[in-house]
């Protein structure tokens, strides 16, 4: 019954400790191909996930949140800082050790379309790492993964199937299967159902929810869906222009945004409720290129309350504002007033009115007084049969 | 409101692709009109038929194996009796569309303003420069910064955002009657999916356009439309206003649907789950195609296709738990399989 949501899983000691990390690709030009400019995808970023919670990673497409996931499990080489896991240094590892560490740490990736070989069987695609693992026997082999399909919830005969033969629901449960066979501690997943319909979606976030508390994993939970990030994870990071912008456990984040830039990913969601016709704060212009980052708080070049010039010179310091809520802002705390000066109406209003949107709630579970008895049925139904293995074809 | 005039009407569309390995039933009798200022919201999971009826409307669907029936009133055309050149006339005029991908549906080797300039050029009686001059106003009134600089740049030169918003200048340019957006945001970032929404929302009120709006996006339907209908397997399984749709769903996949939205409120809690997957085009459940993953099926649904009840309010819905009305043709044959009547 319980998501990863309960109040202690925050409490666990430092999984993956990231400190200082910097990933700079590089840019080649002219006939020598030397380095003529640097993306700088991920830029000085420093966080801990700690055992056993979901930490949830969001941002807007070329933030770097997809970079750092794949720095964690070293997947590409940071080009400074650490990144820790289980106390030992991933960036210094040699390849036997980091082979061998690798086995704790998994990635689920984004299009399950693209992320499995259609020329394999799925047995051979979730065996593989087993195999590298140095579990040899076929017998074995099959076993284990025939006990991981049980798990996320596939029939164990379709182990010599092809990829092509499976829905999208289904083959991200195939990229789950294969991440976890291993029996990781941690897992990366990479907008693990981005790509999914909606009840899809939900069968997902829910097997993912289930088998965090079976296997006691840790998850990093990267996505662009804030909605999504809400629902599944303990503690939330915002990354903007490959910086961390804010970090805090879900309810503080969502409910007490510090950073303008958080306010305005909060305000910009679509809420499936259309008697919200709330103001709305927009956001102008794009994000600026990584290539060239403007100076000083990265965000200043659209923050509505931008104070000239601390703004454009200093880059705000990424810090404690209270209790486990980080942020980089020079005005963190005087939000406020700034906001008022500028006629910046603070888009988390309806965030903050817990009160007003459980009236609301209220109202529309009397408003669908008939439907009541039905939607508990819907919801039972639901739960029994999420419980059990959902091949669904 | 009822002054408002009415700017397409469907009747029974039909869409069917006949491939090698049967009939493909993509839209399967779907009715709906829209009037003039007005949204229609039209939502679904993949494959539900929701862009084919787009395309159907816009007759942009090649000709091989596809059969269309049904009526498409523009008003008052049927725009399915029209010749392909009359219908070249209205696309783009009186109707025009956005699609999903900004990055796709523009042509590369031509820069954004001269595609915007072509439209205008193919429908409205005016020389080069006029039509330049028009791209450049257009570009303004989409929010497009610099837009005397932004005409000469390519597409590959612009932002997801700006080419979206490069997308519904051209679908503007003629000053459509309907505009049919097909996931136009789904391609984007949240931020500017907002700047996207707002600017759509701001231009029709501006032109009083009647739009179309296609979306798996619960939240950008209810943001965005007046009017709403669920679409599942080809079939519309419930219409209503987005009051209506939101707030007391009847058809029991709208209520998975909404159920199944993670967010506030879900946190900590499980996620409501439609069972199963959407059945397979060749594979069609006997009768109620929802049945196999509906909660509360019972013996009735397997025997034919409920028709859309109104309970109230022009409330309608597809499900056999509020009535016993069934869609003619569409009882179960002993063998059930694709084979319709």
């Amino acid at each position: 019954m319980s998501v990863g949501a309960t109040p202690a899983a925050g409490d666990g000691k430092p999984l993956v400790r990231v400190q200082n990390l910097v990933k700079y690709f590089p840019l080649r030009g002219g006939i020598l191909q030397r380095t003529v400019a640097e993306v700088k995808a991920v830029d000085d970023v420093t966080f801990d996930v700690r055992a056993g919670e979901v930490f949830g990673l969001v941002g807007e497409s070329g933030c770097g949140k997809t970079t750092t996931g794949r720095l964690l499990l070293r997947l590409i080489e940071p080009t400074s800082g650490t990144v820790e896991f289980d106390g030992r240094d991933l960036t210094k590892m040699k390849s036997d050790e980091l082979k061998k560490t690798r086995s704790d740490m998994q990635i689920v990736f984004q299009d399950p379309y693209a992320s499995l070989n259609p020329r394999l069987p799925i047995g051979e695609i979730i065996g593989e790492g087993l195999s590298n693992m140095g579990v040899r026997d076929r017998h074995q082999r099959e076993e284990r993964v025939a006990a991981i399909l049980d798990k996320v919830g596939l029939r164990r005969y379709y182990i010599n199937r092809y990829p092509h033969e499976f829905s999208g629901g289904q083959r991200q449960r195939i990229g789950l299967a294969r991440a976890l066979v291993l029996e990781p501690k941690f897992v990366v997943a990479d907008e693990p159902v981005s790509a999914l319909d909606v009840s899809i979606q939900s069968q997902v976030l829910n097997l993912m929810a289930d088998l965090k508390d079976e296997l006691q994993l840790t998850y990093l939970f990267i996505s662009h869906n804030l909605s999504v990030v809400e629902h599944i994870s303990d503690r939330v990071g915002v990354m903007y222009l490959g910086k961390l912008v804010e970090m805090s456990s879900t309810e503080d984040l969502f409910k007490n945004p510090k950073h303008p830039y958080t306010k305005f990913l909060l305000s910009a969601i679509p809420k499936p409720d259309p008697r919200q016709h709330r103001q709305r704060l927009i956001l102008s212009g794009d994000v600026p290129s990584p290539i060239n980052p403007p100076t000083g708080c990265r965000f200043h070049t659209r923050c509505p309350i931008a104070q000239f010039p601390i703004c454009s010179e200093q880059q705000p310091a990424f810090e404690l504002k209270s209790t486990g809520h980080w942020a980089a802002c020079h005005f963190a705390e005087q939000t406020k007033e700034l906001e008022k000066e500028s006629g910046f109406v603070a888009p988390a209003i309806e965030a903050v009115d817990e009160e007003a949107a459980a009236i609301g709630q209220a109202e529309r579970s009397a408003a669908s007084e008939p439907e009541d008895v039905l939607e508990s049925e819907l919801d039972e139904e639901a739960r029994r049969r999420s419980s059990e293995p959902l091949g669904g074809e | 409101m009822d002054v408002q005039q009415e700017v397409l009407r469907v009747e029974g569309l039909k869409t069917h692709f006949k491939t090698q390995d049967g009939s493909v039933k993509a839209v399967d009798g779907v009715d709906f009109h829209v009037n003039q200022s007005r949204t229609l919201g039209i939502v679904g999971e993949s494959g539900c038929g929701k862009s084919v009826t787009s395309l159907s409307i816009m007759r942009l669907l090649p000709r091989n194996g596809r059969s269309l029936a049904g009526r498409i009133l523009l008003e008052g055309r049927d725009l399915l009796k029209l010749p392909e050149d009359e219908m070249r006339a209205i696309r783009g005029d009186d109707v025009s569309m956005i699609f999903q991908e900004p990055m796709t549906s523009l042509n590369p080797v031509f820069t954004c303003g001269e595609q915007v300039a072509e439209a205008i050029r193919q429908h409205k009686k005016v020389d080069d420069q006029e039509a330049r001059k028009r791209t450049v106003d257009l570009f303004k009134l989409v929010g497009i910064p610099a837009a005397e600089r932004r005409v000469k740049d390519y597409p590959h030169e612009l932002s997801g955002g700006m080419r979206q918003r490069v997308m519904i200048a051209m679908a503007l340019s003629c000053d459509p009657k309907l505009l049919i957006a097909d996931e136009p945001t789904t391609a984007l970032d949240v931020t500017i999916q907002a700047q996207i929404l707002e600017l759509l929302r701001g231009i029709q009120q501006q032109k009083q356009m009647a739009i179309i709006l296609i979306t798996h996006d619960l939240g950008v339907i209810a943001e965005m439309a007046q009017d709403v209908i669920v679409m599942y397997a080809g079939k519309v399984v419930e219409r209503g206003t987005v009051e209506q749709i939101f707030e007391k769903p009847l058809h029991p996949y709208t209520q998975g649907l909404l159920a199944s939205i993670p967010g506030r409120g879900t946190k900590g809690k499980r996620l409501n789950v439609i069972k199963g997957t959407v059945p397979h085009p060749f594979n069609l459940p006997p009768g109620c195609l929802f049945a196999p993953r509906c909660p509360h099926a019972f013996d009735r649904c397997p025997t034919a296709f409920p028709a859309l009840m109104d309970q109230g309010d022009n409330h309608t819905a597809a499900c056999f738990l509020y009535g016993e009305e069934f869609e003619p043709g569409t009882e179960a044959k002993p063998q059930p399989t694709e084979k319709a009547s």
